[in-house]
């Protein structure tokens, strides 16, 4: 049982007949995402690698049942999209845009909040369920299958993560980018209920980074998790005051630190590592010592 | 878009109906003030007061004496203008700030009863306002109690807070804050001093022209033009990688090792456009002379040998006297034809990241990889 996304999703892509969109479709086709259609605004009609594309929304889904959106278009119309989604039935959606303004963002996290719809990002690498559904950049081949949740703010440590796993012979059950903007949807809080509640993940491995409160959010859910969670803090030796690239990365306040959160995870009982490239041998020995499959 | 300086916040608060002291820029605006005046240096950073960048003249018209001083003593950020404005005579100071709380996901109202120099000395109340709820209600009771105001004052205090949020969001703020908010004898509220932030994805631009700044940092702008984004430390490993949370774990990498950090970048929108912008971005980098660069990039939708062939474009037109040591780590699609194209060039490369970090420290030591 995967979570968010699996073989039975029924994926639609806003953007498809840009470049990235196409991309996408590309990789989904080649290795059996089940996309179903595309939405471009005055593309209604065409194809793009033989999925029929829509001007609407609400004209994808009446042909052909989507119910989970992966959005690629500009980041100005990206508030358009997500509304006009959530109004056409979408349930899943993926915010692969970056540079959303903020203000908007606020007002489609609260829209698909309200309407219990779950929405990753914006500026989310995506989702995957390997050999299930991929809504990531994340290329397929990459991604082995296994028994080990991801759940990441950035999708390049995501990318790390799975090598590191990879090298122990592991693999992930689904990787969940939440993206690195100040406000996103789907939080850390959000996804650890649907892993500890997953038969098929053994272990969770959890990447934050500096600014915000959602990885000390998230130690109160660890507290209470049978899962064993490795822990990844970026950023514990970011310069001060700098934004580097995550807007959300900036430091505000002395508890969004780095050495507040390891603190916080550490105490819930979250095995915290401090180097990105330790997670594979951290989470090898974790399922040993818990005798799960893994 | 910059920080705004305090005279254009004020020119958005004045059109939200907010009022502020009668000021302008120095020296038109002396023309037009008399009686006792404040010069004010206009700077994008906090603490002037403290700084001898705020002062008192006692007549706009003759202050050019005082102007100079003030610039000439000013120990901090370089001076983008001077401002002055008539000096108000207030009973008390408040706080009062409109900002973003990422974490609950909506604008909060920030207010707090002891504004001015010391106001994290107090302690303010923090009212959510949520795209579904609007204005809560009894946010003009908490005001005025937090701010120990009688009633029509606290009235006057939430009309001017709501306003406050209507310019926020009008104008895509991620900050707007009025410190110190100054009560007078008769009654009236006035913004003493405005700082605000904009949202650097806003869709909309302000209703006036921001004027560029005199002193933009020219590494920032040089990242902005390059599309990527940096940040300038003055270690002796710089460090250029693909993607924020990977830069900072690299970054955290070499410090455990006893590295320094130096110039930093992370590649971000610039994989997927040109290739000139990467290339650039390595000459850029290298124009600070770092001991050694150390690459870092995994790609999963990019390709390795595109951002390959950019960086041997740029080291091909560095002279090879200029080259510091280079690492590269090149991970994910087409990493096997990038490290072929960097084959020539005798960088350290491995796709290891722990030893492509470990080689990095070892060779700004001066050591051999």
């Amino acid at each position: 049982m995967a979570i968010a996304v699996d073989e039975y999703s029924r994926i639609l892509i806003q953007g498809i007949t840009g470049a990235t969109g196409r991309t996408f479709a590309q990789r989904m086709l080649r290795h059996g995402t089940p996309l179903v259609a595309g939405v471009t605004p005055g593309k209604g009609g065409q194809q793009v690698e033989g999925i029929p594309v829509f001007d609407f929304v609400a004209d994808a889904i009446e042909a052909t049942d989507a119910d989970t959106a992966l959005i690629s278009v500009p980041p100005l119309a990206v508030h358009d999209a997500v509304i006009e989604a959530i109004d056409g039935g979408i349930r899943t959606i993926v915010i692969y845009s970056e540079g959303v303004p903020v203000h908007e963002a606020i007002r489609v996290v609260a829209y698909a909040q309200a309407h219990g719809v779950k929405l990753f990002g914006p500026n989310s690498a995506g989702v995957i369920t390997p050999g299930k559904a991929n809504l990531s950049d994340l290329n397929d081949v990459n991604v082995p299958m296994g028994r080990v949740g991801v759940v990441s703010k950035s999708g390049t440590l995501s990318y790390e993560v799975l090598g590191g796993l990879k090298e122990q012979g592991m693999g992930a059950s689904t990787v969940c980018c939440l993206g690195g903007d100040p406000v996103t949807g789907i939080r850390f809080v959000d996804v650890l209920p649907l892993f500890e509640a997953d038969p098929d993940t053994d272990a969770v491995v959890l990447v934050g980074e500096i600014g915000g409160q959602a990885e000390v959010a998230a130690a109160r859910v660890i507290r209470n998790m049978r899962t064993p969670v490795v822990a990844f803090i970026a950023g514990r030796h970011a310069p001060a005051g700098k934004r580097m690239g995550h807007a959300g990365a900036l430091i505000s306040g002395s508890l969004d630190g780095a050495d507040a959160k390891l603190e916080a995870l550490a105490e819930s009982g979250a095995h915290v590592i401090t180097r990105i490239t330790d997670v594979g041998h951290a989470v090898a020995q974790l399922i040993r010592t818990s005798g799960r499959a893994g | 878009m910059p920080d705004l300086l305090e005279y254009e916040a004020k020119e958005l608060f004045r059109r939200a109906g907010i009022a502020t002291p009668r000021g302008g820029l120095w020296p038109d605006a002396a023309e037009k003030l008399t009686g006792p005046a404040v010069i004010k240096v206009q700077v994008p950073e906090g603490g002037r007061g403290k700084r001898g960048g705020i002062r008192p003249v006692p007549n706009p018209a003759t202050a050019q004496v005082y102007v100079e001083r003030m610039l000439s003593e000013w120990p901090g950020a370089p001076v983008e203008a001077v401002y002055v404005e008539e000096q108000v005579q207030v009973e008390r100071e408040l706080y009062l700030a409109v900002s973003l709380d990422r974490d609950q996901r909506c604008p909060v109202l920030i207010a707090g009863a002891e504004g001015g120099i010391d106001v994290e000395e107090s302690r303010p109340v923090t009212i959510p306002i949520h795209p579904l709820g609007g204005w809560p209600p009894y946010a003009e009771r908490r005001l005025q109690t937090a701010l120990r105001l009688g009633p029509e004052i606290g009235a006057q205090v939430s009309e001017l807070a709501r306003r406050l949020l209507a310019a926020f969001q009008a104008h895509e703020a991620e900050l707007m804050e009025i410190n110190p908010l100054g009560l007078t004898a008769d009654g009236q509220l006035i913004a003493l001093d405005g700082k605000v932030i904009i949202d650097p994805s806003a869709r909309r631009s302000l209703p006036f022209a921001v004027a560029p700044r005199q002193h933009a940092d020219p590494f920032l702008e040089r990242c902005k033009e390059l599309f990527v984004n940096g940040a300038l430390c003055d270690g002796e490993i710089a460090m250029i990688v693909s993607g924020a949370g990977l830069l900072m774990a690299t970054v955290d990498l070499i410090t455990d090792l006893g590295g320094s950090p130096g110039v930093l970048i992370d590649l971000g929108a610039a994989l997927f456009k040109d290739p000139f912008y990467v290339t650039e971005t390595v000459k850029m980098v290298n124009g600070y002379k770092p001991k050694v660069i150390l690459i870092n990039y995994n790609l999963q939708l990019a390709l390795c040998d595109r951002i390959a062939a950019a960086i041997a474009e740029a080291f091909r037109a560095i002279p090879r006297e200029d080259w510091p040591a280079v690492v590269v780590r090149q991970k994910g699609n087409a990493a096997d034809e990038g490290a072929e194209i960097l084959l020539p060039f005798h960088f350290t490369s491995t796709t290891d990241l722990d030893e492509a970090c470990r080689l990095a420290v070892e060779l700004a030591r001066g050591g051999k990889a």
